[in-house]
């Protein structure tokens, strides 16, 4: 199974409960989450695998678990695409 | 990463004149209650030093200077300087090379290096001798604010590209924008309207008990000669130095005296943009939007030690939760009469207007 986790070369500041900066110090680029990145960001170090995720996902929104699943899916695929999170196999 | 082969010329810089050449001066200066201690190699380097330190603004002061004050060395080198056995790439932008090195950091371009030790508090400035003499006077200026933004990280001092205006209330605006957006001619505008000014280029950011604080830097204001053809007098001021460029290097105190500020707690944030339309207009910025624009003008040394980089976004943070923040697009009304945008701020409701003081912000 993949697991994720934040990358030690980002650096983030959260703008308030809903929304935070990323800043990829390899890179020199700066990211805008929204809320539903913000808390997956905040999630992460609990849960690095995509199920974890997609449960809290769907706790907070009242959505189902397989369509939690894709935004979580798609979402962190674009975060690893961007050198935000780095991934694993357990 | 990318570890480095061991180089032929992986030794110390070699100094340049010959060392029984040198006479090495030690300048002991302060900004904003912040001592530096500069060392530099020779005479004639002495002098572009003690020169480029005064356009940034700090003044000699009578040693000693406390313990713990910065350190900073000067050296000029014939030869490539060449990088450390063991050190290894961290980044690399365009021909600019930053490594890790055993006590630090070292940042390596084809003009000059800067080795930073953190734990001293001091970094070593080494400039590449040139035939050109603009060129080794631009590179000496540019490595000297490099190395002093750096180390004035360690004071909780973090540079903004940005001029910094303050209002008539007494409070600061910022006007963050990289080169060439009109950043210098808007606060001269301003400051021709009466209002005070602490830069029209640099500010260092710090927190204070009553929020986050903007601090002097860089105090002359440079023009393009058309731009300062705008402001009566400003050829009566102009100062010549030894790292101008085309513009003017106009002393601003002197031509608008008495409205120079030391700081001021910014409360307005405006991001100018050139545009070619004849009127220029305001548009609110939300939270997210003015802290990308922000912290794309931050000084930012990226790879060397991320928990400092923390400590500035989140000051950056603060800083927009106390401002209102503006995208400015600046047309060609404000190119011809850049003071008028004291009357912008005021139509738009971000200014108190004479006629209606319940509009304050």
């Amino acid at each position: 199974m993949t697991h994720y986790r934040r990358s030690d070369r980002v650096v983030a500041t959260p703008l308030n409960s809903a929304e935070t900066v990323l800043l990829h110090l390899g890179k020199k680029r700066y990211f805008s989450l929204n809320e539903t990145g913000t808390l997956i960001w905040n999630l992460l170090p609990q849960h690095a695998a995509p199920d974890g995720l997609a449960d809290a996902l769907a706790l907070q929104y009242e959505i189902t678990p397989a369509a939690a699943r894709t935004e979580v899916e798609l979402f962190l695929e674009e975060l690893r695409e961007r050198g935000i999170i780095v991934t694993s196999e357990a | 990463m990318d570890a480095l082969p061991q180089s032929s010329t992986g030794t110390r810089p070699r100094p340049y004149p010959s060392p029984r050449q040198r006479s090495g001066t030690t300048q002991h200066v302060r900004l904003h209650g912040i001592g530096l201690e500069v060392r530099t190699d020779d005479a004639e380097q002495r002098g572009g030093v003690a020169e480029a330190l005064r356009l940034l603004g700090f003044a000699h002061t009578t040693p000693p200077l406390e313990p713990d004050r910065l350190r900073l060395q000067v050296m000029r080198t014939a030869e490539p300087a060449g990088v450390p056995p063991g050190a290894v790439r961290i980044a690399c932008e365009g021909d600019e090379q930053l490594y890790r090195v055993p006590d630090g950091f070292l940042l390596d371009t084809p003009a000059l290096q800067i080795r930073f030790q953190p734990e001293r508090r001091s970094a070593q400035l080494t400039v590449r001798e040139r035939q050109d003499l603009e060129f080794r006077n631009a590179a000496l200026f540019s490595g000297l604010l490099c190395a002093v933004l750096a180390l004035l990280r360690y004071r909780r001092r973090y540079g903004l590209h940005a001029a910094c205006l303050v209002l008539p209330g007494g409070s600061g605006c910022l006007l963050p924008a990289p080169s060439g957006s009109g950043k210098s001619t808007l606060a001269a505008g301003l400051a021709h309207r009466g209002w005070g000014y602490l830069s029209d280029d640099l500010v260092l950011l710090s927190e204070a008990e009553d929020g986050i604080r903007a601090q002097a830097l860089l105090r002359h204001f440079s023009l393009l000669p058309d731009t300062a053809a705008l402001f009566p007098h400003a050829e009566r001021h102009r100062r010549a130095h030894r790292f101008g460029g085309p513009k003017w290097n106009v002393d601003i105190r002197s031509l608008f005296p008495a409205q120079q500020a030391d700081a001021c707690r910014p409360r307005l944030i405006l991001f100018p943009e050139i545009t070619g339309h004849p009127e220029s207009t305001l548009t609110p910025l939300g939270a997210s939007e003015a802290l990308l624009r922000l912290l794309a003008q931050v000084n930012v040394s990226m790879e060397m030690e991320p928990e400092i980089v923390a400590r500035q976004m989140a000051l950056c943070r603060r800083l927009v939760a106390q401002c209102r923040s503006f995208r400015l697009s600046s047309g060609t009304d404000l190119k011809h009469e850049p003071g008028r945008l004291a009357e912008l701020l005021r139509t738009a409701g971000v200014l108190p207007s004479p006629l209606n003081p319940s509009r304050a912000s």
